[in-house]
């Protein structure tokens, strides 16, 4: 009888949670590097909005830490409601209204590109704080000279 | 390592990872010097609703 076998294609599976803290009427900009010597598989991205206000969210990614050149956008200025979350999954558009973002399935991060997820300023707002606020989900992969 | 803007002058500071739950939080702006897990500390914190297993089961069975 056939079996069907669930392989990871390689790495060590990372699930990097960062806090976020929104001020008012002020963007906010978290960027993620991939370590040198490193390649990462991208699985997931959650994005939160926990202010009072909607923020634009933009995830953007880019070739190196400097900022420089953009490989691709993963997601353009749309609006994030409230206390709302966004996930983009490996492959998968996880829908809300409005959203038309993805990551590409086995999408592969060389060493120095950077994510960087963009929370614009909303206008007045009471600020807030989430403790998972941005979750990064990947496999990373040691490279060999 | 993430970095994030200081809210104070716009700068990309590096976050400080908790050793403990390794979460990745706001520190001390590298450019202005201000602490930034202050301004964490002074807005409210969301709660993400989350499953009460102790609610009384509110299926209805035919």
């Amino acid at each position: 009888m056939a079996q069907m076998a669930w392989t990871f294609p390689a790495g060590q599976i990372h699930q990097e949670v960062t806090s976020l803290t929104l001020v008012n009427d002020t963007a906010k900009t978290i960027d993620i590097t991939v370590p040198a010597g490193k390649a990462w598989i991208l699985r997931r991205i959650r994005i939160v909005n926990p202010d009072n206000v909607d923020r634009n969210v933009t995830v953007t990614l880019y070739k190196e830490a400097a900022k420089t050149n953009i490989i691709k956008m993963i997601h353009s200025l749309t609006a994030l409601t409230t206390t709302v979350e966004r996930i983009y999954n490996n492959g998968i558009i996880r829908t809300t209204a409005n959203d038309d973002g993805y990551i590409e399935k086995d999408d592969v991060l060389a060493a120095g590109n950077t994510i960087s997820v963009v929370w614009a300023a909303g206008g007045a707002s009471g600020g807030a704080t989430d403790a998972d606020g941005l979750v990064i989900c990947y496999e990373e992969v040691a490279l060999s000279a | 390592m993430p970095s994030e803007s200081c809210p104070y002058c716009g700068e990309m500071t590096a976050m400080v990872q908790d050793p403990e739950t390794k979460v990745f939080k706001s520190g001390i702006c590298e450019h202005c010097k201000k602490d930034l897990a202050v301004v964490a500390a002074s807005v409210p914190e969301l709660k993400e609703e989350k499953p009460d297993m102790k609610a009384p089961n509110q299926e209805v069975l035919p």
